[in-house]
């Protein structure tokens, strides 16, 4: 069936049902003749002390004149119109469009939305065309020389570090950014009818740069680079119901196709002007190799669509009794990007089964041009719900979810890795897959003054080319709210789950896209005595001597579910209303000695807000949040280790603070207001690393005293503070004094201290960290 | 392996239902149903006023409320203000001869099932039909928690807040501090919403999402990690969530746990993924021995594991099974 077909079944069913809508079905509207609106024009400046793009990181703020926002709305014999506009002409403007008249009725909107990754990074390179990053020829050969005119067991990192930091205190500055520009428009058949029907269309564009691609030549030179985009979304579909006193039809059918006007991206290594290969060319340059590829090339996400079609029904009965049934069908497809070759490198040579070698820098000799990528995407839900009695309420769920990926498999005789070597190891592409089964069951009666919730929930997995074939996860689930009184309700809620799994087979995942698998390289694929004997020691070295399996992925392993919460809402006056609430989260992966083992998550939260009189609101909010997570490793050399002393452990903590407080005051009644609000956040971070002494991981620490801990792991202030001042100094005038000032602060292990050329690395290190920034404006409001 | 001939039976299938769909809802277009909707949106007859009062006569009193639900559907309602508020006249007739308020229905002081029963009598279809029986439903969150009539601050969808975030955050404090991270999506800037992604009046999906799965959702606005691609890493395939906290994170991405860490719960293979990683491998913490050798590493820093495995999402790059083209 063609695109077209599609969408002439979609048009003509909605051109139907327009024509066949029932004029009397439709409410005579009541003419209410009247037009309003108001438009604010205003002058403002910012500020930012730093370079940081944090301060504007999904936001365009004003400086000198500036057209914050516009409302016209109103009605005149029946058709009725509102358009609202927000940040006329900035980066991050904003309409909404709605027009309606009888029984019909046109939707738009339009959003852009900036974000700003990073400022002022610094790269050897510069982007020649879209997808194409390069440097000099000029420099390529300098660095090419120098690293191969002194002996090899010289070009260490003091070597290379000299040799590249004159040329990066040149290099060419780049800001990381992205604008997505987001339409929308429907066309809606009588919103307010028994028959509604909707035929809409979407279309996003997302322009610019990501941060960051990490386009590495191997082991031993990363280059990073801003990840070019230039995307276009588009979704075309129709949805149509029917409703009586009956219930409802729903019906749907929606094209959603995504396509990438830069589909690779290439990008020159500055160590090497001509190509080359040898078997540690992915580590170059170092003491090991200097060779490698001129420049390399990266597939970047390839066009992709989705067809999806529902049919759905809800019947309602006496006794509130609802019965409803949703069956969705879609099919996922990526077939159109043409395959990149194995390599850039002119140098490399690939081999196939029979010995032959070809040059890999030939797409001709991969065994496919492209992917049959193909995924059936099928849902069904039914769920019921009734009040047999006036006090109880029955609820009943189940649905099915599938993603069948029927992807062709491709075999290829091998890869080339990096773009510096080819790997003879025969791949084959792995369509993952996977099935979700679920049921739920919740009681819930009314005492009067106490309600009480309860149920059990189950969640099945089945999944393809994976470890386990099944988990099933089962949860109690229990809800008691009390109304102590009027004014006052205190809510109690407790869940309690275990997930198991069923035919773990360990090697199962990890030799799937290996034509010819070898042994277990990953702690997780290293199966029991009584799967494969030949891995006994290594196995009983991290699950114990006749343990359970221990060494399960945490989508996969046996855990215990908890969550607990308390909460208490208090009105004791009608002004006046209070919130206070604990919750805790726990996933305790009680089988588990490896990968992640626990994960905690536990939050305080205070609320109130007061308003004494029609002039004065105040509010103020505190939440405390507490993050724990605890996973161990094993560090391995060229095989899984079988001792335990090489194992480590990382217990992160995070803990956070947040303050927040506000007031809107009618200083003076219909002519001066003021307001005010303000948050603070702080959030402190400490990742506790542990290693046995006389193991590898502590070993190769002992001239630095051991691990250490990661105490600024991701500790974080955030503070801002606003406000507002305005006059109603006409009948239709306004005029407002505004602002609002922000400081944050950061200290990220990963980035903090980062500087462009590190250890085997070049890095943007473009600015997203400190800043305070401030925020001024005077604005004029006229209405009408 | 998907044949042609089972791809064009799943295109026939859609095709059928699309046609399916079209000719059913044409069929009760011909069927008296229609004429009887005009019944089903009325007010039920508990509720139902005897004689009709305009909405001018009700805003003599009531002026705020009136002006403040001009231009919307509800304005234009057969009933006017009885639609929802029951016996007007008798209302007026009391106010007018007694002094007191007589039999109106104020929605204010009702309980929120009574709430929820007005409004569903005209909204309980596209999605709001699941909304009997779903957790806020059961919890006793009624139409007016959110939605104003009279007094609506919002563009669209009439909620008592401006942004319906802030409706949303009325109960779920929590999400509102996460939603302050250093990794967030642009929620508290205003460009996009907690109904993006959720639907309040969804009872038949997990955590009420729009969509029939979680990646579904992400995908909504993140349409080039769809894929299929041709090497595929599982996880991403079946729950964004196991990596990504939607709600906000202190790490970069809107990770649940920074890298190496968060890819080492599942990648202690030989060599370098299962190698520690500690203080003395971060730029912060770096450590100069007698040769100037640093011992910051490329796998502790920046994006880590990401430096060379870019294509995390998966990958279309026939040298990439480890997604590194």
């Amino acid at each position: 069936m063609t695109r077209a077909c599609v969408l002439t079944f979609v048009l003509s069913a909605a051109t139907s049902l327009a024509l066949a809508q029932d004029p009397s079905a439709t409410p005579s509207p009541s003419p209410d003749n009247f037009e309003e609106g108001e438009f604010s024009l205003g002058v403002g400046q910012t500020d930012n002390d730093t370079l940081s793009s944090k301060f504007e990181e999904y936001r365009d703020l004003p400086n000198g004149l500036f057209a914050p926002s516009f409302k016209f709305r109103g009605e005149h014999n029946g058709l009725l119109w509102n358009f609202v506009g927000r940040d006329i002409q900035e980066r991050d403007q904003q309409y909404w469009l709605d027009v309606r008249k009888g029984s019909l009725s046109i939707e738009g909107d339009y959003n852009q939305i900036p974000h700003n990754f990073g400022n002022n990074g610094h790269t050897l390179l510069e982007s020649t065309s879209e997808g194409t990053w390069q440097t000099t020829d000029a420099l390529q050969r300098n660095f090419q020389t120098a690293i191969t005119s002194v002996p090899q067991s010289q070009v260490t990192f003091p070597f290379l570090n000299n040799l590249v930091t004159p040329s990066l205190a040149a290099a060419n500055s780049v800001d990381l950014s992205l604008q997505r520009e987001r339409g929308r428009v429907s066309f809606n058949v009588a919103p307010d009818g028994p028959f509604e029907v909707k035929v809409a269309y979407f279309r996003e564009r997302r322009v610019g740069d990501r941060a960051a691609s990490g386009t590495a030549f191997g082991f031993g030179n990363v280059v990073e680079l801003p990840e070019p985009l230039h995307y276009l979304t588009q979704d075309f579909g129709a949805d149509a119901s029917f409703s009586g006193d009956w219930g409802v039809l729903r019906a749907g059918l929606h094209y959603n196709w995504f396509e990438n006007r830069v589909e690779t991206l290439a990008f020159d290594n500055p160590f090497r002007i001509t190509d080359s290969t040898d078997a540690s060319a992915y580590q170059a340059p170092g003491t090991q190799s200097v060779n490698g590829p001129v420049f390399g090339l990266m597939a970047l996400p390839p066009d992709n669509s989705a067809l999806t079609g529902t049919l759905g029904a809800t019947f309602l009965f006496a006794k509130r009794t609802r019965v409803s049934a949703n069956v969705s069908i879609g099919q996922w497809t990526q077939d159109s990007s043409p395959f990149i070759p194995y390599t850039t490198n002119t140098a490399i040579l690939g081999e196939t089964s029979t010995g032959a070698t070809f040059p890999a820098t030939d797409p001709g000799r991969l065994p496919a041009s492209h992917l049959d990528g193909k995924m059936d995407v099928t849902s069904f839900n039914l769920s019921a719900t009734t009040r047999p009695i006036d006090k109880l309420t029955l609820v009943a769920r189940g649905r099915r979810y599938e993603q069948s990926n029927d992807t062709a498999r491709i075999t290829f005789p091998g890869y080339v890795r990096f773009d510096a070597v080819w790997e003879e190891i025969p791949r084959i592409n792995v369509p993952y897959g996977f099935k979700n089964n679920a049921f739920d069951a919740i009681a819930s009666y009314d005492f009067g003054k106490v309600t009480v919730d309860a149920g059990y929930k189950h969640r099945g997995m089945e999944r393809t080319f994976r470890e386990t074939e099944d988990t099933s996860e089962n949860t109690f689930v229990s809800n008691v709210d009390v109304r102590v009184a009027d004014w006052a309700i205190l809510r109690g809620s407790f869940e309690l789950g275990s997930r198991d799994y069923e035919h773990a087979e360990m090697e199962r995942s990890e030799e799937a896209s290996f034509v010819n698998p070898g042994d277990p390289v990953n702690v997780f694929a290293i199966p029991p005595p009584t799967e494969d004997p030949r891995f006994a020691t290594t196995f009983n070295s991290l699950c114990g001597v006749g343990g359970a399996i221990c060494n399960l992925r945490y989508d996969q392993a046996k855990k215990d579910v908890t969550r607990i919460g308390a909460q208490a809402q208090l009105t004791p006056t009608g002004d006046a209303s209070f919130n206070v609430a604990y919750w805790r989260t726990e996933d305790d992966y009680t089988e588990s000695t490896y990968g992640l083992t626990n994960a905690k998550y536990d939050t305080i939260t205070l609320e109130g807000d007061y308003t004494p009189s029609d002039r004065v609101t105040v509010f103020a909010f505190y939440t405390w949040e507490k993050l724990a997570d605890a996973q161990r490793g094993r560090q391995s050399g060229s095989s899984i280790s079988s001792n335990p002393l090489d194992d480590w452990t990382a217990d992160v903590e995070d803990n956070v603070n947040t303050f927040g407080a506000g007031g809107t005051f009618a200083l003076v009644k219909d002519e001066w207001f003021l307001d005010v609000s303000g948050h603070y956040q702080k959030a402190d971070g400490n990742n506790d690393i542990f290693a046995p002494p006389g193991g590898a991981p502590a070993n190769a620490r002992t001239n630095v005293g051991g691990p250490t801990d990661i105490t600024a792991y991701d500790d974080t202030k955030f503070a801002r503070i606003g406000g507002e001042l305005r006059y109603a100094f006409a009948k239709s005038w306004t005029a407002a004094l505004g602002g609002f000032f922000e400081d944050y602060e950061v200290e990220d292990s990963n980035t903090e201290g980062l500087s462009n050329y590190v250890p085997g690395s070049f890095f943007l290190a473009a600015q997203d960290a400190d800043y305070q920034g401030a925020v001024g404006y005077l604005r004029f409001t006229y209405r009408w | 392996m998907n044949t042609p001939k089972a791809v064009g039976t799943r295109r026939t299938v859609l095709a059928i239902a699309a046609l399916g769909a079209s000719a059913l809802l044409l069929a009760m277009a011909g069927t008296p149903l229609l004429a009887n909707q005009t019944a089903a949106t009325t007010p039920t007859a508990d509720t139902k006023p005897d004689v009709k009062v305009d909405a001018q006569e009700c805003a003599t009193c009531h002026e705020t409320s009136v002006k403040g639900s001009r231009g919307t559907p509800h304005a234009s309602l057969e009933q006017a203000c009885g639609s929802c508020h029951g016996d007007v006249s008798g209302h007026l007739q009391s106010v007018t001869e007694k002094g007191e308020p007589g039999p109106i229905t104020s929605l204010a002081k009702a309980k929120p099932a009574d709430v929820n029963k007005t409004c569903l009598t005209c909204h309980e279809k596209g999605h709001q039909s699941t909304f009997a029986g779903s957790v806020h439903d059961r919890r006793d969150v009624s139409c007016t928690s959110c939605h104003s009539v009279h007094s609506f601050q919002s563009v669209r969808n009439q909620l008592k807040t401006a942004r319906d975030q802030d409706t949303c955050f009325t109960c779920h404090q929590q999400i509102r501090a996460k939603g302050l991270r250093t990794s967030h999506h642009p929620v508290r800037e205003g460009k996009i919403g907690c109904g993006d992604c959720h639907d309040p009046h969804e009872g038949s999906k997990p955590k009420m999402l729009k969509t029939e799965w979680i990646t579904e959702t992400c995908l909504t606005c993140h349409t080039e990690k769809r894929g299929p691609f041709l090497w595929e890493h599982a996880p991403v395939r079946e729950n964004c969530a196991l990596c990504h906290d939607p709600h906000g994170s202190n790490h970069d991405k809107l990770l649940v746990a920074k890298q190496p860490f968060l890819c080492q719960r599942c990648h202690l293979n030989t060599r370098h993924p299962g190698t520690l990683y500690d203080q003395t491998n971060t730029s912060a913490g770096r450590t100069t021995g007698g040769t100037g050798i640093t011992t910051v590493s490329n796998r502790a820093v920046e994006h880590a594991c990401k430096n060379c495995h870019q294509n995390v999402h998966g990958g279309n790059a026939p040298s990439g099974p480890y997604l590194g083209r």
